[in-house]
């Protein structure tokens, strides 16, 4: 993956759930609702926004919290993490792939079939 | 949580970052100390008016008070005696301004001069060396007695002996102006690297500064009243009302309590914002 040079690459996952509730929202939100929407302690939230204030990822203007241009960038850069859009890492690679077995004989997993129609002896 | 104590405790961190790490400690003075918002805000207040200085400040101040003494000593560094103000085995913070600068005295070519970290030992090292232009130096001076206190025992130790050939300077990182004010008002030579003011008496006309200290005296109502029989310092030591911390730093008696005492009334351990060693409160 490519990260432009305003990518933070020390931001934890809980930073960026921070970021990502200002960028899911319109525009702006007030700390204390981000606090509540975040679900975090409140020594917890405070630690690590006063982080993103301190990194000028999140700038505060009358009481609104903003993500700034390279909060943004991070913010987005950082969705797969989120939202797992596509995970790399969960796709067999080309090598392990066999044709499907269609027309075969099939054991099924005995812990798989419903206990209510198979009921073990 | 309530949005207004949120707000409260953000505005906190927002101006004094290194609160950041003692979240648990500021959400206990200001919601279990403090029954009221009117003394939540006076807290609030206060805690904004602290200078903090971390380990990279400190350093950078003691390095500034070593260029005053170079300036001001230039051309007779060989009869100059440089002087921690602490005294004995106890240790010190003013034998940590001495130790560091040690080094950096050498880095300015300095290397007659004397430098020892127990004052009591001026006469002694007066009469081996011959250095009879004593600086007094030290971290943090909060109402001034103990400088009043050193200089006057120095006063005795060299007029004892007979010595009158000699000049005593006092110099500090931090000075509450109050202690500046009662040091110099003693006609003694003393200079400090930053100054703070009373947290409360030095920002409110008198009315209104008077109200302020009776609700912190409320608020210290919380506090054990002594521990081992030393009294709590209502205010600071001598009610200095000192707004200082330091990064690692032994927190001065004349800080106010409420930040650093490690009792409350029930004489169990509180969560306190600067750590002050009690075996010497």
């Amino acid at each position: 993956m490519n990260f432009s040079p305003e990518v933070q690459r020390d931001l934890i996952l809980a930073d960026v759930k921070l970021l990502y509730i200002i960028l899911a929202s319109s525009g702006g939100l007030e700390p204390f609702t981000i606090y509540r929407r975040s679900r975090f302690s409140l020594k917890f939230f405070l630690e690590r926004y006063a982080r993103l204030l301190k990194l000028n990822l999140i700038v505060e203007n009358l009481g609104v919290a903003r993500l700034s241009v390279a909060g943004e960038i991070n913010a987005k850069a950082a969705l797969p993490r989120l939202v797992s859009i596509k995970k790399e890492w969960r796709e067999a690679p080309p090598d392990f792939l066999r044709p499907k077995l269609l027309d075969d004989y099939y054991i099924p997993n005995v812990d798989l079939l419903s206990k209510k129609r198979f009921q073990p002896k | 949580m309530k949005k207004e104590h949120f707000n409260l405790m953000l505005n906190i961190i927002r101006s004094q970052p290194w609160l950041e790490g003692k979240i648990d400690e500021l959400e206990h003075v200001l919601f279990s100390d403090c029954q009221c918002d009117t003394s939540r805000q006076l807290i609030s207040d206060v805690i904004d008016r602290f200078l903090y200085i971390n380990r990279e400040d400190n350093y950078r101040l003691i390095d500034s008070l070593a260029s005053e003494i170079v300036a001001k000593y230039y051309g007779r560094e060989a009869s100059t005696l440089i002087t921690a103000m602490g005294t004995g085995s106890a240790t010190d913070s003013s034998q940590l301004v001495a130790y560091t600068l040690k080094p950096i005295m050498e880095k300015k070519k300095w290397r007659h001069h004397a430098i020892i970290n127990d004052f009591g030992d001026v006469y002694k090292q007066y009469k081996k060396t011959k250095h009879n232009q004593i600086v007094l130096i030290d971290e943090f001076v909060g109402s001034g007695q103990t400088v009043l206190g050193r200089v006057a025992s120095i006063h005795r130790q060299l007029t004892n002996a007979g010595v009158v050939d000699y000049s005593i300077a006092v110099k500090v990182l931090v000075s509450t102006e109050f202690g500046l004010g009662n040091v110099t008002a003693a006609g003694i030579d003393m200079t400090a690297q930053r100054l703070v003011k009373k947290g409360i008496d030095d920002y409110y006309p008198s009315v209104e500064a008077a109200r302020h200290r009776d609700l912190m005296r409320l608020v210290e109502g919380n506090l054990s009243t002594e521990y081992e029989g030393r009294a709590m310092p209502s205010l600071g030591y001598n009610e200095a009302q000192a707004t200082y911390c330091r990064e690692d730093g032994n927190a001065p008696n004349s800080v106010f309590p409420i930040f650093w005492w490690a009792f409350n009334s029930d004489g169990e351990d509180r969560h306190v914002l600067m750590t002050r060693a009690m075996g010497d409160a």
